[in-house]
């Protein structure tokens, strides 16, 4: 799901809810 | 009611006996990440964003129970789109869409896991995005609506879960 995506949407990804320290955490793991 | 409209609420409808409930939500999600990416999206692209996985609401068929008898993901997945891509094609031609324009839309849905061109790459980014504003959407509420160990778990059930979706 990530990895297929475009580096756009990658980028889209990355700061959703990025400002929340959970969701944080829970999507550099996802996007490392 | 406009055409798009009432195909909408037809696929809706459809969704909505998914085995899977964030089914309806994501197809949802997914309208709105298209039209974030493209906002000019005409009808085929935005139906192609809310029914490319209908079928599971016809056929009850999801990864956690038939991946074995497709042998692998890729093919599974394959299949998922190939039958997603029919069944919407039998409303199109309900709500007499032209042949030229069903042609597209079996595209659009028959390639939405891989992609291929730019707009079925949009679609494909769409559904990706909308996938993880889920989870993301999902972590929230738990962390909202359970104690604070019960959260913990659920989680760790949920990395597990994207970890075997990164691919």
């Amino acid at each position: 799901m990530f990895e297929r995506a475009s580096d756009e949407a990658k980028e889209i990804i990355r700061n959703l809810n990025y400002k929340n320290k959970d969701v944080r955490r829970l999507i550099e793991e996802i996007t490392l | 009611m406009n055409r798009f409209e009432k195909v909408q609420k037809n696929v809706e409808e459809i969704i909505k006996k998914s085995p899977l409930e964030f089914d309806l939500i994501h197809s949802r999600k997914v309208l709105y990440w298209l039209l974030k990416l493209k906002p000019d999206s005409d009808e085929i692209l935005k139906i192609a964003a809310i029914a490319h996985d209908i079928e599971r609401g016809i056929t009850g068929i999801t990864e956690i129970t038939h991946l074995k008898s497709y042998g692998d993901i890729k093919n599974f997945k394959k299949q998922h789109a190939k039958r997603s891509a029919n069944f919407t094609i039998g409303l199109l031609e309900k709500y007499n869409y032209s042949k030229r324009e069903i042609l597209r839309l079996k595209k659009l849905i028959e390639n939405h896991e891989e992609g291929g061109d730019e707009e079925t790459n949009i679609l494909t980014d769409a559904d990706s995005i909308a996938y993880f504003d889920y989870i993301i959407m999902l972590t929230l509420v738990i962390k909202k609506v359970v104690r604070k160990e019960q959260g913990k778990k659920l989680n760790l059930c949920l990395r597990e879960h994207l970890m075997k979706q990164r691919k």
